[in-house]
């Protein structure tokens, strides 16, 4: 893993962590309603964790260093996403339901029930990516850069 | 997140704790001498993320403090590292002719070199600022992308791995053209991976992320090699030779080592010269690297390395960037650099008594790549045939000096480019240089080879008369500094019973100053600096060290040793003093002193002119001050002796 890698890595999760965290705040009252730009990247995420096929993006995120990597979080948050979902097969769509409404409708629309699977989803996402930043993995400690 | 609390709780007591080190570590990079921009930027991150830290009130909202930390600790520790005064700056000048030959306009972007002393490996972060969260972005923001390239002090001892600059200016490079990258990467992958996706989704990404890094790492060793020729084919095998990992797999980000040990191997192999000897000493560089043969016949590259490999050559391809190193080429920087590594001077310029042409960064590299593992100087060197001291020390002498000579050349090339520009080029008649000293620089005795050189030349017309030549202050300079210990004391170890043994080292600290900056010497206050020329003075002249008169008026003293014997090779060491008593800043790189050329008033010897070399002299061609080595005369011995 290059220093480059390393440092857009810890960027990406950084932003990913942050997007979800508006979010859940949106959702516990904390803010009025979420980003704009929050929106489209989490339904780029959602849309990446339902695709059936490989997508340009997914591709495009896979290289570190190149284009945005606001944009690629998208990634992140997919995989995020997919991680909880997988570990939690039985609520898969109610989880997902809950999480599409939350990101496509006005937070204040969604049933209490909603915005709780919501907010439990988004926060175990966040703790789920977090813990991705394992020191213990020995690529993460040196960074091979040739 | 939430903005009111009252009672500071345990989740804000965590946060303030994690952003004080920070900011902790912040002032400390502040301490050193960065452009000022980047002291600023970051002294206003650690106050946004003191701000953060006063709105933190749950567990969730620390999560996201902490993984905003995890980004800016990484930031800051790579600053943290570099130490602008005793860095690798010398590289800046090879990485701006990297960006020029990959079409990057570096006038539009800052570059920081960090001096790794705990990384083994070169590294590069392109636009790090550019990564930061938008919450931490600074209200003033840059329009300049900052580039942090990481260069392991082993880069000193080494003189190939000065070629891995290229794959590194190669990361930059696709982080700029990467909509190039991208189209064709979608292209590809959709033709030849679309179809599986739904079946094995979580696979797919891991192979898709696998080898997205391993085709930059195959793109930016192209980029490499297009910038280095064969000094960066050589430098990627000496890596891997002593790569103690398996060489047939591939780790998560990079592809396996045999899979570019196989490029770079063909290509070394390809290169070709007009030159013989050029081409003989490709062919030895080859041979270093016989035991891949084995290796290589039984590597079987897998479909997915196979697919990345093509594919980052057709994506090279339509870069349209190609490899300057044809067989004209070498032979041409092969004959200008040799000609320098030879006379054991630094290759600044092809030296003769006519208008000086410019070696540049890059061309140095490759040819004293050449020079040094082919081992060509074992027939050619002055200092190599010369010197009297045993086989294993005139081996290790030249190695240490040919490496510093390199880095010293390419370290001044912008100061010298410019110079040259303005001074040297059309405007220079040498004609007008006849009457002063100038000609002595491509001079005979007896048949041999006898120049009087003062190198690079910056400005010849305003720095030569009849009888002298004006010297530039260097950039190195030595201060004096107090230490534990009770007296600086000159004797060598153990030859005496009271203060014997203390390290003269502990009294001196090393201070790089670039080009155009100032270095404020305090009243009475002593250092050793260095004249920024190597000089090399013929084996029937002698040399005086003097100030010049102006600076005189200001309190400078600038030699105390002024005598440079017959035949020296080195930057003079100036023993530096401000008489007066207010603080003078001193420019690094104006002229502050001159060498004043005198006749040997015996005739010379026949064998005179390897006399230099041959008196096991303590100082042979240094670029920089170095401390005193007065422990190395022989006179101890004799006098301790008696004092028993």
């Amino acid at each position: 893993m290059s220093h480059m890698s390393l440092l857009e890595t810890h960027a990406r999760y950084s932003v990913a962590i942050s997007i979800l965290n508006r979010l859940r705040h949106a959702l516990i009252g904390r803010a009025h309603a979420v980003r704009r730009e929050d929106k489209e990247i989490l339904l780029e995420s959602l849309e990446i964790t339902e695709s059936e096929k490989l997508l340009g993006k997914m591709v495009l995120y896979s290289f570190h260093g190149f284009g945005s990597h606001r944009q690629a979080a998208a990634l992140e948050l997919s995989d995020g996403v997919q991680k909880v979902l997988e570990s939690f097969a039985d609520k898969r769509t109610e989880y997902l339901n809950a999480l599409k409404k939350a990101i496509e409708f006005e937070v204040q629309t969604l049933g209490e029930d909603e915005k709780s699977l919501a907010t439990e989803l988004v926060t175990r996402v966040m703790y789920v990516i977090d813990s991705q930043e394992d020191v213990s993995n020995p690529d993460t400690l040196i960074p091979r850069d040739l | 997140m939430s903005s009111s609390i009252s009672t500071p709780g345990i989740e804000w007591e965590i946060a303030r704790s994690i952003v004080d080190s920070e900011i902790s570590k912040i002032n400390d990079i502040n301490l050193q001498k960065f452009p000022k921009f980047i002291c600023n930027r970051l002294q206003e991150l650690g106050q946004k993320l003191k701000e953060k830290s006063e709105q933190v009130v749950d567990r969730p909202d620390l999560i996201e403090l902490k993984s905003q930390i995890n980004f800016v600790s990484q930031l800051i520790d790579l600053f943290l590292e570099a130490s602008p005064s005793r860095s690798s700056w010398w590289a800046m000048p090879l990485i701006k002719e990297c960006y020029e030959r990959c079409g990057i306009d570096y006038s539009n972007r800052h570059i920081v070199i960090i001096h790794s002393i705990s990384s083994q490996n070169y590294g590069v972060c392109a636009d790090v600022l550019g990564f930061l969260p938008d919450d931490l972005k600074s209200s003033v923001e840059t329009d300049q992308p900052v580039d942090v390239f990481i260069i392991p002090s082993e880069a000193k001892h080494d003189i190939a791995s000065i070629a891995l600059i290229g794959h590194e200016a190669g990361h930059v490079y696709w982080k700029i053209k990467y909509e190039l990258l991208a189209k064709t990467l979608n292209e590809q992958f959709d033709k030849t991976y679309g179809g599986a996706a739904s079946s094995s989704s979580g696979n797919l990404a891991d192979k898709r992320k696998r080898m997205a890094s391993h085709i930059q790492e195959f793109l930016c060793d192209a980029i490499g090699r297009c910038m280095m020729g064969p000094a960066f084919d050589f430098a990627l095998l000496k890596l891997f030779y002593s790569s103690p990992d398996d060489q047939n797999t591939s780790s998560k980000t990079h592809p396996p080592e045999l899979s570019r040990i196989h490029q770079s191997y063909d290509s070394l192999k390809s290169f070709h010269s007009a030159s013989k000897a050029v081409s003989e000493c490709l062919g030895k560089l080859v041979d270093h690297f016989a035991a891949f043969e084995a290796d290589l016949k039984s590597f079987a590259k897998n479909a997915d390395d196979l697919f990345s490999e093509q594919l980052a050559e057709s994506i090279h391809e339509a870069t349209g960037l190609a490899s300057p190193y044809d067989d004209q080429y070498l032979s041409k920087i092969w004959c200008s650099v040799v000609a320098e590594l030879n006379a054991f001077r630094p290759p600044f310029e092809s030296v003769t008594s006519d208008v000086p042409i410019l070696i540049s960064p890059t061309e140095a590299v490759v040819a004293t790549s050449l020079y040094y593992y082919a081992r060509f100087f074992v027939n050619e060197n002055e200092y190599y045939l010369h010197t009297k001291v045993e086989e294993k020390q005139r081996f290790e002498v030249l190695r240490m000096r040919l490496c510093e000579h390199l880095r010293y050349a390419i370290s001044l090339y912008d100061f010298v480019k410019n110079s040259q520009d303005r001074f040297c080029g059309k405007s220079l008649d040498v004609k007008e240089l006849n009457s002063s000293l100038w000609p002595m620089r491509q001079r005979e005795s007896d048949g041999r080879s006898n120049p009087f050189v003062v190198t690079p030349s910056t400005n010849p017309k305003s720095q030569y008369s009849s009888n002298s030549v004006d010297l530039r202050l260097g950039t190195s300079f030595l201060l004096n500094k107090t230490s534990g210990y009770t007296h600086i004391s000159p004797e060598p170890e153990l030859t005496h019973a009271t203060g014997a043994g203390i390290p003269l080292e502990a009294f001196y600290q090393e201070l790089f100053v670039p080009v155009g900056n100032n270095f404020i010497l305090h009243p009475h206050q002593f250092v050793l600096a260095a004249t920024l020329e190597y000089i090399c003075v013929p084996f029937d002249y002698y040399a005086l060290v003097l100030g010049r008169s102006s600076w005189g008026r200001l309190g400078l003293n600038i030699a105390t040793a002024t005598t440079v014997h017959a035949g020296f090779r080195g930057c003079i060491t100036l023993e530096l003093r401000n008489l007066g008593e207010t603080p003078l800043p001193l420019k690094v790189g104006l002229r502050i002193a001159q060498l004043c050329l005198i006749s040997v008033p015996v005739r010379p010897t026949s064998d005179a002119h390897v006399g230099y070399f041959a008196t096991l002299s303590k100082y042979i061609g240094p670029v920089a001050p170095e401390i005193p080595k007065i422990k190395d005369d022989e006179d101890w011995a004799l006098l301790n002796s008696l004092s028993q």
